[in-house]
């Protein structure tokens, strides 16, 4: 629309200049309302553009061989059947990219194809280009691979104990090469503060495994220009790393690559590192001058997962007669599966993401993972801490019940507020108890809680979670995030950012700021994000950053640009520039009004061509302790959760239907609500899936061993929308003064007390503790049929 | 070895030559260019392959095309009309009911082979013919929420925006 | 890959006569599962029955509904009769699969993919169905009960078709359709049961507990003795003698006896 029917069109809704001066920023602001996201129109008419979506002309198709065997050394690799197949352009192996590489540059362990050996059923081989998928599938059956089959360790237990050969070799001589991280960590004296406690509890936990599903497959398209540019458009999370390391394997210069994220159709962590595909469309599209694309099958995704650990933990916590807790002592075994992926980074958050939003007195955890012959595990939505969380949740259950306090009450007794968590990260802003009191209040806890008739019931749970990390994965002083904004003429701003998005909004979030700070319409604003070619670096969606750290970004850009409009409306109008308002379309001085574009256009005239850059740091002062290890899970800020969760068990057939769950999450200040409650009723649905339904799992023995157990979308089961709770958001907002506006994350903190609200509510319901994850009917119906025979040694009878 | 067949889909007749072992998917993405159905899992389990044939929602990746010869096909692509935005899509936007969008196409579908049949459909009834289609991101909340505001919008004539309240 | 696409029952049976190595597809949401993925695999020829409307078309008799070789879940369920004359049907087709799966997914293809977790079966089964399989050689009649020989083996040559499934009206009482899975659609049973009583007694009809959907003549011999069952484990014990469960991914022989045992029990206590 021409500005000028612009001004037409909103004269009727625009806030009259005069009444503008008496009304309070928030009226003028679509913060913190409901509003369409960028996307959403693109995304309900089909015409968003996913890798797969991508048709490039003279494409060939790719396919992957993997690894039969478990654990076995590559003797020898015969391609030449495959190569004369009329269609298959090019056969790659391990050889060809020997290069070593890793998400974490202290852990490079993985080759883009195995290089000298295969550490899981699945490991990537060898890979084809052909001219079509037929044909390419057809070149993989005709490779020949010669192994030398090494004996398997899928059990953690195993790794740690085993003797000869090891899944990697040791870095150290004398090290055990199955172990990829122990971390031991203390606060405080644990032992006297346990042996000085009225009551402890301890218990055995167990986390079985879980994997992220996607609905999109990853997918990968490559294309090398007669530039020499390389070309990667991916599936993925991590735009930035993939692109290093990509010119890191194909030994190329990080200018010569270019990495574009088109949408991405939900990814939850699991495609936050560099993946085979990756390297393999790249190197097949250099070797054949072709664009090359490789899409997995649903099993590949099985295989490739990255998914969360399973853990062994035990957690023993001591504390006094009224409910506060003076030691957590918790030891955990984290099985890795083959490579290392984000495992260093995991083992510590294992430890160092529970002591909030419990004042806890003294702490330890000790942590130790190993690799086993089994798809590698990696970050989950809730990366490293929904596992302990779910352990200690329900050691917080057994202490309330122990000592008679009701759980909400021991939660709200143990608040830590504002300050230093017992392992010294800062905390500025908490809402925690009011999640617990909204909680509380909506499910009606305090008639129904222990009341129901038997088979129903009703648990609580609370969680903390991170806003971003402290650090990048690669040491350096550069920002973390950054944007660059665009405005013009015409009215159109053009957002330029780096996040990824991945359905969780970042897109629209960088919108919104923009609107808040340049009052335009949303329509008015372009956003361009995720290509290493366009937009200026971020480090990807993990770890809950984007809104805090490239929201910060986009905010501190927008406003330099701001505040030139401002000047220019200013000068034109004959007000102060402190008087000058944008919004909704609108530049609003003293008593006269302009549209934005008109603003613009003043500030265009007076300043040249606008543009301006922002980015973010994050504080590097006084927010976490000074010790080895310190530095990892600290955040700039961090969001707080309480779940209530009600089941309803069926005792003939140990089915748990888990009918509501209550979610409150502090977010800090909502946006848009509309996207906040989005990301929590689908943190908890992830949760609530993983603890009744879903399992990661591979076969034991031989032959089959290592084959996955369920490699599709039939058998490993993830909720249809007849399984789902009702999921109850209840927003709070205590604003952290290192947001943007006071905004923290809501994509992963209000997954964590599923898990642990669902079991406690077993508890209530049926009177079972059942310490081992999944609750599928099959355990749950075991552990009734167990209660029931130590309560009445006699049969059963109707 | 290939077919020659002719396919109904949004409207149009195409004339398509495919190869016998083609799902509908398969001919839809490949040949048409009707990117907008997607490939989840290929075995019938994920349903972001659905379509409409003849006024019922299938799974575009386990129909032989053959079998969709003679039969009106409608895709994501086809739920637009001239005049714009239908209102199932108009209120998916408005509540946010998409995150990644990959399974939407599909929900769309599925939703629409509903409504158009019984646009009073309550919760339960939404929450049956929505699960052959998986969705990962929403824990299907605002999904149920779109699809009754959609129903009340095609029964009542109303725009979603105006029933919400919505400017 | 080659296929077939016969315009009647009569070519279609043809086709068969002369090729029956040929796979009949009817709706195909269990074949293009496995729809093989490279040239190799792609020898096979297939049967598909999409055209003859003949066979598609169920009807209602005196003493029966007839399904016929095409019939989907989705024209029973449409069907007001179905529901007030053979609700098992309904309750059963409302639990395969999806909403898709059901508007694809044929009664014939059920009993002919064999599956012994089936959902269509246990219910036809339960009402005394009757499998009407032709050829170029003739008809012939075999009760459901007895159509299968063993996993995924049954009395079905390879020139023959599912012509249609006769499904026997009556006076029916104790009507159940159990299914246990691990989720409430597109689950395949952990445990899945039909029963239904009528003047020639119970018929009490088990899946995912053997090889195959089977009715257990134990269990109904324990009901007819004595309308209810004495004890949980008199249930058990006699559901023991009829089936032969295994462990498998989706759950353990242990569970699915047991559970079965206390649904029917308790079912019919």
């Amino acid at each position: 629309m021409h500005p000028e029917e612009l001004l037409r069109k909103q004269a009727e809704t625009a806030p009259d200049p005069g009444a503008a001066e008496a009304l309070a920023p928030h009226d003028l602001s679509r913060l913190g309302r409901r509003s369409r996201r960028v996307d959403g129109h693109r995304k309900s008419t089909g015409s968003e553009i996913y890798t797969d979506d991508i048709v490039l002309p003279g494409m060939l198709h790719g396919k992957i061989l993997r690894s039969p065997h478990p654990h076995a050394r590559i003797v020898a690799i015969d391609t030449s059947d495959a190569e004369a197949i009329p269609g298959v352009q090019s056969v790659i192996t391990g050889r060809d990219m020997p290069l070593a590489y890793g998400i974490i540059p202290w852990t490079r362990d993985e080759h883009a194809l195995a290089f000298d050996k295969v550490r899981f059923v699945g490991d990537a081989v060898a890979a084809v280009a052909a001219v079509d998928e037929d044909t390419a599938n057809e070149a993989l059956t005709r490779i020949r691979v010669e192994y030398e089959i090494l004996p398997p360790l899928f059990e953690p237990e195993e790794a740690l104990e085993a003797s000869g050969n090891p899944i990697h070799e040791a870095k150290k001589e004398g090290r055990n090469g199955n172990i990829t991280k122990h971390v031991h960590l203390e606060f405080g004296d644990v032992d006297e503060a346990m042996a000085g406690s009225d009551v402890t509890v301890e218990g055995e936990y167990y986390f079985h495994g879980t994997t992220h599903t996607p609905i999109e497959p990853h997918c990968a398209v490559a294309r090398r220009n007669v530039n020499g540019l390389l070309e990667v458009w991916s599936s993925t999370q991590v735009p930035h790393y993939l692109q290093r390391e990509l010119a890191r394997v194909l030994d190329l210069d990080v200018a010569e690559v270019r990495v574009v994220q088109p949408a991405v159709g939900g990814a939850f962590g699991g495609k936050s590192e560099p993946f085979d595909l990756e390297f393999a469309v790249a190197l097949l599209a250099m070797r054949t001058g072709r664009p090359v694309k490789i899409l997995y099958t649903r099993e590949e995704l099985f295989y490739s997962h990255r998914g969360r650990h399973p853990m062994d933990m035990s957690y023993r916590v001591g504390a006094t007669a009224d409910g506060r807790i003076r030691a957590v002592d918790g030891k955990l075994l984290l099985d890795g599966g083959a490579y290392a992926s984000f495992g260093l980074v995991t083992a510590y958050y294992s430890g160092q993401l529970l002591m909030a939003p419990y004042d806890v007195e003294t702490y330890r955890f000790d942590a130790t993972r190993v690799y086993t012959n089994k798809p590698p595990c990696g970050p989950k939505r809730g990366h490293g801490s929904v596992q302990p969380r779910f352990g200690f949740e329900v050691s917080l259950d057994k202490l309330a019940e122990k000592l008679g306090i009701d759980p909400i009450e021991l939660r709200r007794r143990n608040f830590m507020g504002l300050g230093r968590t017992v392992n010294e990260f800062r905390v500025q802003s908490n809402g925690f108890m009011e999640c617990l009191d909204k909680v509380e209040h909506a499910s009606d806890w305090k008639n129904r809680y222990g009341r129901l008739p038997r088979g129903h019931g009703l648990g609580v749970a609370g969680s903390c979670y991170i806003s971003g990390t402290n650090y990048p994965i690669y040491p350096n002083d550069m920002p973390q995030a950054s944007a660059q904004v665009q405005i013009e003429r015409s009215g159109r701003v053009t957002v330029l950012h780096g996040a990824s998005e991945i359905g969780q909004g970042s897109d629209s979030t960088m919108a919104y700021i923009a609107c808040e700070e340049l009052g335009v319409p949303v329509e008015y604003v372009r956003v361009v994000s995720a290509d290493t070619d366009l937009t200026p670096v971020d480090l990807g969606a993990y770890s809950s950053r984007e809104t805090l750290m490239v929201g910060n970004a986009v905010m501190m850009a927008c406003r330099e640009l701001g505040t030139k409009v401002r000047a220019s409306v200013a000068t034109a109008t004959g007000v102060g520039a402190e008087q000058v308002r944008l919004a909704n379309g609108w530049a609003l001085a003293g008593g006269e009004r302009m549209p934005i574009a008109r603003a613009f256009m003043l500030a265009e005239a007076e300043h040249g061509t606008l543009g301006a850059v922002g980015h973010y740091n994050t504080p590097k002062e006084g927010v976490h302790g000074d010790y080895r290890g310190g530095t990892i899970g600290a955040s700039p800020a961090y969001s707080f959760t309480a779940h209530v969760a009600e089941v309803e068990v069926d005792e003939h057939t140990g089915f748990v239907n888990v009918r509501k769950i209550w979610v409150a999450h502090d977010c800090g200040r909502a946006l848009n609500p509309m996207l906040v409650e989005g990301q929590m009723e689908g943190s908890a649905y992830m949760g609530f899936a993983e603890a009744v339904m879903e399992h990661q799992r591979v076969k034991r023995g031989t032959p089959e061993g290592g084959l996955h157990d369920a490699p599709s979308l039939l058998d490993y089961r993830i909720p249809t929308s007849l399984d789902c709770p009702e999921f109850i958001p209840l927003i709070v907002e205590a604003n952290d003064p290192e947001g943007p506006y006071g905004a923290k994350e809501a994509g992963e903190g209000p997954l964590h007390p599923s898990l642990p609200a669902i079991a406690n509510a077993i508890f209530d319901a049926v009177g079972v503790r059942i310490d081992r994850l999944p609750f599928t009917p099959d355990r749950v119906w075991r552990a009734l049929q167990a209660a029931r025979a130590d309560a009445a040694p006699e049969s059963e009878s109707g | 070895m290939k077919q020659i067949l002719e396919l109904r889909v949004n409207g149009d007749r195409h004339e398509v030559g495919v190869p016998t072992h083609f799902t509908l998917l398969e001919t839809l993405r490949y040949v048409l260019g009707l990117t907008g159905s997607k490939q989840g899992c290929d075995k019938g389990d994920c349903g972001a392959c659905t379509v409409i044939v003849d006024g019922e929602a299938v799974l575009s990746c386990i129909m032989p095309v053959q079998e969709a010869e003679g039969r009106e096909v409608r895709t994501v692509e086809g739920i637009a009309g001239r005049r714009g935005a239908h209102p199932l899509q108009k209120a998916f936007d408005l509540t946010g009911a998409a995150q990644c969008g990959f399974c939407t196409p599909g929900i769309l579908c599925s939703a629409l082979a509903l409504l158009e049949v019984n646009p009073q459909a309550d919760r339960d009834e939404i929450a049956r013919a929505l699960s052959g289609n998986l969705c990962r991101c929403t824990g299907y909340t605002k999904i149920f929420e779109a699809v009754l505001l959609a129903g009340q919008a095609m029964s009542s004539g109303r725009e979603p925006a105006e029933i919400i309240g919505e400017p | 890959m080659n296929v077939l696409r016969p315009g009647s029952v009569r070519e279609a049976l043809g086709m068969l006569a002369d090729e029956p190595t040929a796979i009949p597809l009817a709706g195909g949401t269990d074949l293009l599962v496995h729809w093989p993925a490279n040239h190799a695999g792609r020898d096979a020829t297939y049967l598909d029955l999409g055209r003859p409307g003949e066979l598609r078309a169920h009807h209602w008799t005196d003493k029966a509904l007839v399904l016929g070789g095409t019939t989907t879940y989705w024209d029973v369920i449409r069907d007001p009769r179905s529901a007030r004359d053979l609700p098992l049907l309904v309750d059963a087709a409302r639990q395969v699969g999806s909403v898709q799966i059901q508007a694809r997914g044929t009664w014939a293809g059920n009993i002919a993919n064999g599956s012994p977790a089936a959902d269509g079966v246990p219910v036809l089964m339960a009402y005394d169905a009757v499998v009407v399989v032709q050829s170029e050689r003739g008809v012939e009649e075999i009760l459901l009960s007895e159509f299968y020989l063993g996993y995924k083996d049954m009395r079905l040559a390879g020139d023959q078709l599912i012509r249609e499934i006769r499904v026997p009206l009556a006076a029916r009482t104790g009507q159940r359709f159990e299914k246990v899975g691990s989720r409430r659609a597109q689950a395949i049973a952990k445990v899945g049961l039909a029963t239904s009583h009528s003047e020639d007694g119970w018929r009490v009809v088990a899946a995912s507990l053997a090889p195959t959907v089977r009715r257990c003549p134990s269990v109904e011999a324990l009901f007819d003795s004595d309308g209810a069952a004495g004890s949980v484990e008199d249930v058990e014990a006699a559901l023991a003698a009829d089936v032969s469960p295994i462990d498998d991914i989706r759950s353990t022989a242990e569970y699915r006896l047991r559970v079965a045992a206390r649904l029917l029990f308790f079912g019919n206590a």
